[in-house]
């Protein structure tokens, strides 16, 4: 309910804008008050009214989010089909998860507990440059800059004088990953034990159900049904969904986390899709989970790249996560899930089944009073594990820009100004992944090598060449460090480096390179095992 | 090393500053200053900094202390803007935009006016940050060039014969320069007129005809008339970088012009090409960088000229429009890339000139009334926040 102060503060903050923007003489109060209560479009006071559409991983993390943050301030409904799979992509996160979940205040045991978790410290990459080669693109930096210079231009030098170990050696997360050992970062103020970050691979089925509690608890109320149409109003917003049992469920503001679908997004709204399957072909994933084999649980995700995509693995508490990301138009599904049956390491423990999909995104992922949350406001392939990272991305956006009663043009574009930003650097960098390679031999490979790229990605390579630089931009999910990792590790190597780099005498250099790499695996030594981490933490849960 | 010789042409304070800091940079490249045909700018005898002087100092070795006592240097950790146009606004020389419970400080401080309450500018203050600097500006060029000549710049008259691998112009050209005199006032070198006033706040007067600052160091009188105000739209071509007034053109308040010369000298320096090829790819990066920033600063600029007497938003630049029609509407700032100003400042300078929101966040509206209090009330001691 607004209060009848808030709605004179709004009063005059309604005032002041007309003095300033018009140079007129200011509104009357009550004429102002009067201006704001016609806005509304249906006339009614209260919370604004949000209906989510879809249950699925993006539907109960946007209901959990928004009860959280804006409390009282909304009426939260989401529908979703017990008929209607969950996709649940996303086994594998990133570290930006962990801050979700904390703010939350969902402890990380429980999480961890109730979604099968393992920690994970980066993702392997395997045969991406070459086949033969790998690297681990670790949630943390190489080294640590020295008189303003990034460490990789030190260890270009180095390299290029034939004397330097491989750069993951300077790398705390890489080395642990490598030793399947984890412990979590100590906040210390010491440069290495501080030096990376953790993420977590989880079942993503079990995320939605745990939220859905949350949220119920916080009264986000749930309907089961199956949407089958979108209502729109005299001014062509959405007014109302209706479910297949002719129930009308009206709302101020829909969030369309129906997938692939997009019932609102593109069913109601026909907002156009832009494709990038030009860069990015793989279209297809067959998904296999099988039994985790005994022995270490690795800290990280795997990513292999195949004759036609590559493949996952993600090792939970539980089971293996596997699939194979196809381009269909050089594999057919058939032999993919073949594939992908053969290289599991454990018993499979279902059928493969095909997801289908096409990256892009939304031209706009705010249309109107409907916001395209997840799949059905665009889909890049789970390379970089960015999945459930741009749900959380939009979601904080939409917080941050949340309507006070009326949606405003304004609002809409910043939101959708900084989701394309996101989607499109995330893009470039996962193209960056399949055009950075020097494999020849498939058709798919060569095509990948070979094709035209944004310029946007395309300038950011230039700039690596001249000099080992990376463009810098402070929004965004990877940073210098990820760009790093990508091109050292496929074999991207700059003509030069920061000629700051070549200010410390060789020997002095390598001295401090040895050491920094002999501190690293000291660290790493004195680490749990990543299991034992894991049974540390999880034991208390289970008594 | 390929990079053997730089040359930095110009006399004032941001050739000396770029010429050292070059050399402290790449101790085995030849760095030259070209003093032929320059002018002295006199500099007034006063100059101002941010607080990136002291981070500049401790990159080229320059102690503090002796920078604050040859140079008469005082700290200021707040400039007033006094009686424009009937508004006084206070600037701290760091703020931050702040959250408690996912909803921003300020948001919570415009829901809750309460005259007794501190200000939004001293909220959002961070009271730890580095102070800017008034100082001789004389007596710092002095300590400059004998710094210079002590590690080993060279100082020459007329330009050697070899192409250097970069030169550094201070000299302002007349072709490229983006005119933006349509929203900033021009201002001549000013002159001082009287001893400074004791205190670790800087004022700054406007009355549309002349720009007085008083800070503990100098009292100083700017006039209109001067340079164009504006900046060089490619500051890098070919083995050219434009550096301080040569790149950009801000009015002599908030230690402007020598943090954006610093600013400018720092990035320069991260991108030095290391190889002839790598000229383009490096200096349209510089440039795509320094456009960016160097829009930040005119905006932040010229903010107070334009807000202060009520400026229709359409007459402003885009940026600074899109900054206060956001600020107007909910009383956000959008996102801005490789802004050199931190949003707190912004903030404390919109709400300072008068202008506010029609509405503010919802998240702001969840705590209740005792809660928001409580909130600003420990925010105003400098409670930690985190521990909320």
């Amino acid at each position: 309910m607004v209060t009848v102060k808030a709605a004179l503060d709004a009063a005059v903050f309604r005032m002041a804008r007309t003095r300033y923007e018009t140079g007129a003489a200011p509104t009357s109060r009550e004429s102002a008050l009067d201006e704001r209560g016609a806005a509304r479009t249906d006339g009614a006071a209260g919370p604004m009214r949000v209906v989510i559409v879809g249950g699925g991983t993006a539907g109960w993390m946007t209901a959990a989010a928004l009860a959280k943050f804006l409390g009282r301030q909304i009426d939260i409904r989401l529908v979703e089909s017990e008929e209607i799979g969950i996709v649940g992509v996303g086994e594998a996160t990133l570290p930006h998860l962990r801050a979700f979940i904390r703010r939350l205040g969902i402890d990380e045991a429980a999480f961890m507990q109730a979604t099968g978790a393992t920690f994970k410290l980066g993702i392997d990459f395997r045969d991406f440059g070459a086949i033969g080669e790998s690297y681990i693109h670790p949630f943390g930096a190489y080294g640590f800059d020295m008189a303003d210079v990034g460490f990789h231009h030190y260890w270009l030098r180095a390299r290029s004088a034939g004397s330097v170990q491989p750069i993951g050696a300077f790398s705390l997360p890489i080395v642990a990953a490598r030793a399947n050992r984890f412990t979590p970062p100590l906040h210390n103020g010491d440069p290495i034990d501080s030096s990376y970050g953790y993420a977590y691979q989880f079942d993503a089925t079990r995320l939605a159900p745990m939220l859905r509690s949350f949220s119920e608890a916080r009264a986000v109320r749930r309907r089961e049904g199956r949407v089958v149409r979108a209502e729109r109003g005299e001014d062509g917003d959405i007014a109302a969904v209706i479910l297949e049992d002719g129930t009308r469920m009206a709302g101020d503001l829909f969030v369309d986390c129906s997938g692939f679908r997009a019932l609102l997004i593109d069913g109601a709204l026909e907002e156009p899709w832009e494709d990038w399957s030009r860069w990015l072909p793989c279209d297809r994933a067959a998904a296999l989970p099988c039994a985790a084999p005994p022995g270490p649980i690795e800290p990280y995700t795997r990513a292999t790249a195949m004759a036609s995509g590559w493949r996952w693995r993600i090792p939970l508490q539980h089971r293996i996560g596997n699939g194979y990301v196809f381009s269909s138009a050089h594999l057919s599904e058939d032999e993919a899930c073949a594939q992908i049956l053969g290289a599991v390491e454990g018993e499979p423990l279902a059928d493969p089944r095909v997801l289908r999909f096409r990256a892009g995104r939304r031209d706009r992922s705010w249309v109107r009073n409907v916001v395209a949350i997840g799949l059905s406001g665009g889909f890049l392939e789970p390379l970089e594990s960015t999945s459930i990272h741009l749900v959380q991305m939009a979601i904080t956006r939409l917080i941050a820009l949340f309507p006070d009663r009326e949606i405003a043009a304004i609002d809409r574009d910043e939101y959708n100004r900084l989701v394309d930003l996101e989607y499109d650097r995330v893009r470039d960098f996962l193209i960056l992944h399949y055009h950075a390679t020097r494999r020849t031999d498939s058709a798919f490979w060569n095509h990948v090598r070979t094709m035209d790229i944004p310029e946007t990605l395309s300038r950011k390579m230039e700039l690596w060449h001249a000099g080992a630089q990376v463009e810098a931009y402070q929004e965004g999910l990877f940073l210098e460090a990820s760009w790093v990792a990508v091109y050292l590790g496929q074999g991207i190597l700059p003509s030069a480096w920061d000629p700051r780099a070549d200010n410390p005498a060789a020997q002095a250099l390598s001295g401090a390179m040895d050491d920094l790499s002999r501190t690293i695996a000291a660290r790493v030594a004195a680490m749990p095992d990543h299991r034992a981490t894991l049974d540390g933490l999880l034991r208390p849960q289970a008594a | 090393m390929t990079v053997r010789a730089i040359h930095v042409r110009g006399g004032g304070i941001p050739a000396m500053a770029a010429a050292i800091a070059f050399r402290r940079a790449l101790p085995g490249a030849a760095v030259t200053l070209i003093a032929a045909g320059v002018e002295d700018k006199g500099d007034a005898g006063w100059s101002a900094g941010g607080p990136l002087l002291a981070d500049f100092h401790a990159k080229i070795g320059l102690d503090q202390a002796r920078f604050a006592a040859e140079c008469r240097a005082m700290p200021v950790q707040t400039t007033c803007l006094t009686g424009w146009h009937g508004h006084d606004v206070t600037l701290p020389e760091k703020a931050e935009e702040m959250f408690v419970d996912g909803a921003a400080l300020h948001q919570l401080w415009l829901r809750r006016p309460d005259p007794s309450r501190a200000s939004l500018s001293r909220l959002l203050a961070d009271p730890d940050a580095a102070p800017g600097w008034r100082f001789d500006g004389s007596a710092y060029r002095a300590l400059l060039t004998r710094m210079a000549s002590a590690i080993g710049v060279a100082r020459v008259g007329e330009a050697p014969c070899e192409t250097p691998w970069l030169l550094c112009e201070t000299r302002r050209g007349e072709n490229g320069w983006a005119d933006w005199s349509d929203w900033l006032p021009a201002f001549d070198n000013g002159t001082v007129t009287l001893p400074g006033e004791t205190h670790d706040m800087e004022r700054i007067c406007w009355d549309g005809e002349q720009l007085e600052a008083t800070s503990p160091a100098h009292r100083i009188c700017f006039s209109l008339g001067g340079p164009v105000p504006g900046r060089q739209s490619q500051p890098w071509t070919d083995r050219t970088i434009r550096l301080g007034d040569a790149a950009i053109g801000l009015p002599p308040v908030l230690g402007l012009p020598l943090t954006a010369a610093l600013q400018d000298i720092l990035r320069a320096i991260r991108f030095i090409p290391p190889t002839e090829a790598a000229f383009p790819a490096v200096a349209r990066e510089y440039n795509r960088q320094t456009e960016t920033a160097h829009r930040a600063l005119l905006e932040w600029a010229a903010a107070p000229f334009l807000l202060t007497r009520g400026a229709a938003i359409a007459a402003m630049p885009p940026g600074l429009a899109a900054i206060v029609r956001h600020f107007i509407h909910r009383g956000r700032l959008p996102v801005r890339e490789g802004d050199p100003v931190a949003r707190g400042r912004w903030i404390a300078l919109l709400a300072g000139c008068g202008l506010t929101p029609d509405r503010i966040d919802p998240t702001a509206r969840v705590p209740d009334d005792a809660r928001a209090d409580h909130i600003l009330t420990r925010a105003a001691a400098r409670h930690p926040l985190h521990q909320e």
